[in-house]
């Protein structure tokens, strides 16, 4: 009720705030989240025990991490 | 330059944070001032704080509205940037998040709409009561978020599991309420006030200088000269007391920060240049200029006499002063990841005698993990030149400002704040200032940090998730676009309210 009524009554600048805050969630949530942000883990392995294998593997690969820019 | 992933991965987190971090200060300090404001308004019944305090929270409004979730985009570059991360110190990491996801920001959410809307709808009591508490959740907020930096600067209350390779809590009072956490969390919040209230102190400043507006501006000056005066010394001794955490706890950051190569009793501070030819070893001077004896072993140690090591000292090594040589912690960190993996290799052959061993050993060296992944002694030096001038300029500009609100406060107390133009053009710098001050001990704190995500624990190398350079550098850009057009738009719509002024407000 405050919240309908203070903002509706209120004047432009609160529905232009509004308006892009909005924007920024719609662009963040359904454009980029779902395109550029997928869950490394999530997506690369489906299970824990997986999970856990891989980054063993990384955290005792004693070497420096150069090669990451080839991949 | 050869441009990892790695780094690509570490500039969008700063540019990222750097855009986040612009709207977090002003809200921190703005969100108190607002509340001092209503309750003179509260107290003393009189219209023209009611004014003030509206045309302040409208602006205050306006920032956290271009902020908003502008953080979020951090928790995206966790899982695909920094998965590595994520994993081994998530379960420390996630919980200060979690608490404050759950319980200060619902504070915020819930008595900023009455506060930001219900002006007339509820009682002038529990409106005042609402921006109070606004206020308490946005600080809450902050603390959470400093308790979970606090423990990649320092970390505790944790155990490295060796069948997971992840670090699970062992006390959250541990995490929660250890002094790096404390001290950080004054010296940002004080910090932030001051920036709030030089927000505040800028802004009046234009409109005296404008000969507009005059009576509101003296009004705000008023409030936010004697908060910001209060809020440079209270930094300074926060800042002493975090000296002291440094110095105990992240001696490469307080060495690097002082230029200090050559470990000493009675160590002293030089503000000057760095040499930046200098090398841990040579004759060469470290810093040229004027030198304040003592002065680093007092404010490190508390202690006029007392040794503070150098770089040289902490990648050598110093037998007397019980400083292991780099070269022996990298050892050790290559014992406990040795460790590790032999553990798992005896768990698919079963062997549990030999798990039983690498255990034991992993437990007497996994304090030394992250260690094992530097290649040399020199590599737990943090950047220098980036830590020693960002360290002096915050020092400088925090040394200025003790001096300058002396000022403008004896002119409040006089009845002169309007007059003068010379001190109200400084004061129209104020915010800059400030916002380069805190930044720069921002960029002090984590450059100074590395090589580590997690000191001692884990390297920022160990840290990046192995994925295509280039998902990096696009994302790169379209934050960098997106953050841009809507600090660019933030700008534009403070601006015309500040121009249109306390009288005219569209609202």
């Amino acid at each position: 009720m405050i919240f309908r009524k203070g903002f509706w009554k209120n004047s432009t600048i609160w529905h232009k705030l509004f308006f892009i805050v909005s924007i920024k969630m719609i662009f963040m949530f359904i454009i980029i989240k779902p395109l550029f942000f997928p869950n490394f883990m999530k997506t690369n392995f489906n299970s824990t025990e997986k999970k856990n294998s891989f980054m063993i593997k990384e955290i005792t690969n004693i070497k420096d991490s150069n090669s990451r820019s080839d991949k | 330059m050869d441009f990892l992933m790695i780094d690509w991965a570490r500039a969008q987190f700063a540019m990222t944070i750097f855009f986040h971090f612009l709207f977090v200060p002003i809200t921190l300090g703005m969100t108190v001032l607002v509340a001092i404001m209503e309750s003179l308004y509260y107290k003393t019944g009189k219209e023209e704080w009611k004014k003030a305090t509206k045309f302040w929270q409208l602006l205050l409004a306006i920032n956290f509205a271009i902020g908003l979730a502008t953080g979020i985009i951090h928790e995206f570059e966790f899982g695909t940037n920094w998965s590595n991360y994520s994993w081994v110190m998530g379960d420390v990491f996630g919980a200060p998040l979690a608490v404050e996801g759950i319980f200060a920001f619902f504070i915020e959410a819930s008595f900023g709409v009455v506060s930001i809307f219900g002006w007339k709808r509820v009682s002038k009591k529990f409106h005042l009561f609402s921006t109070w508490m606004l206020a308490i959740g946005t600080n809450l907020s902050g603390f959470w978020i400093i308790v979970a930096n606090s423990f990649m600067q320092h970390p505790t209350g944790y155990k490295l599991n060796i069948e997971t390779a992840r670090a699970e809590m062992t006390s959250f009072a541990e995490v929660a309420l250890q002094p790096k956490a404390i001290d950080t969390f004054l010296h940002q919040i004080s910090s932030s006030y001051l920036l709030g209230a030089t927000f505040m102190i800028t802004i009046a400043a234009y409109y005296l200088l404008k000969k507009r507006d005059i009576a509101f501006a003296k009004r705000s000056m008023a409030v936010a000269i004697p908060f910001a005066l209060m809020n440079a010394y209270f930094l300074f001794l926060v800042g002493d007391m975090q000296a002291a955490t440094v110095t105990q706890m992240q001696p490469t950051k307080i060495a690097a920060a002082e230029g200090l190569f050559e470990g000493m009793e009675g160590a002293p501070i030089v503000i000057g240049i760095l040499n930046p030819n200098k090398k841990p070893g040579d004759a060469q001077t470290a810093v040229w200029g004027i030198p304040f004896p003592k002065l680093l072993s007092i404010l490190g140690k508390h202690s006029m006499n007392a040794f503070v090591p150098g770089i040289q000292d902490l990648i050598e090594g110093n037998e007397k002063y019980g400083i292991l040589p780099a070269a022996e912690l990298i050892r050790r960190g290559k014992v406990a990841i040795n460790a590790m993996n032999e553990y798992h290799k005896a768990k698919e052959e079963k062997n549990e005698q030999l798990m039983a061993e690498n255990r034991k050993i992993f437990d007497q060296h996994s304090k030394y993990f992250g260690y094992g992944h530097l290649q040399k002694p020199e590599d737990i030096i943090p950047p220098i030149g980036v830590t020693f001038y960002t360290f002096h300029i915050m020092v400088g500009l925090g040394t200025f400002f003790m001096l300058f609100f002396v000022i403008l406060y004896i002119r409040l107390m006089k009845g002169k704040i309007a007059d003068g133009k010379l001190w109200l053009k400084i004061s129209l710098f104020t915010l800059l200032m400030s916002y380069v001050a805190t930044f720069a001990g921002w960029g002090m704190a984590e450059v100074g940090r590395q090589p580590w995500t997690v000191f001692g624990l884990l390297p920022t190398i160990k840290s990046a998730t192995p994925i295509h350079l280039t998902n990096v550098q696009m994302t790169f850009f379209i934050f960098l676009i997106l953050l841009g057009t809507l600090t660019f738009a933030e700008i534009k719509m403070m601006l015309k309210q500040i121009k249109l002024g306390p009288n005219k407000p569209e609202n």
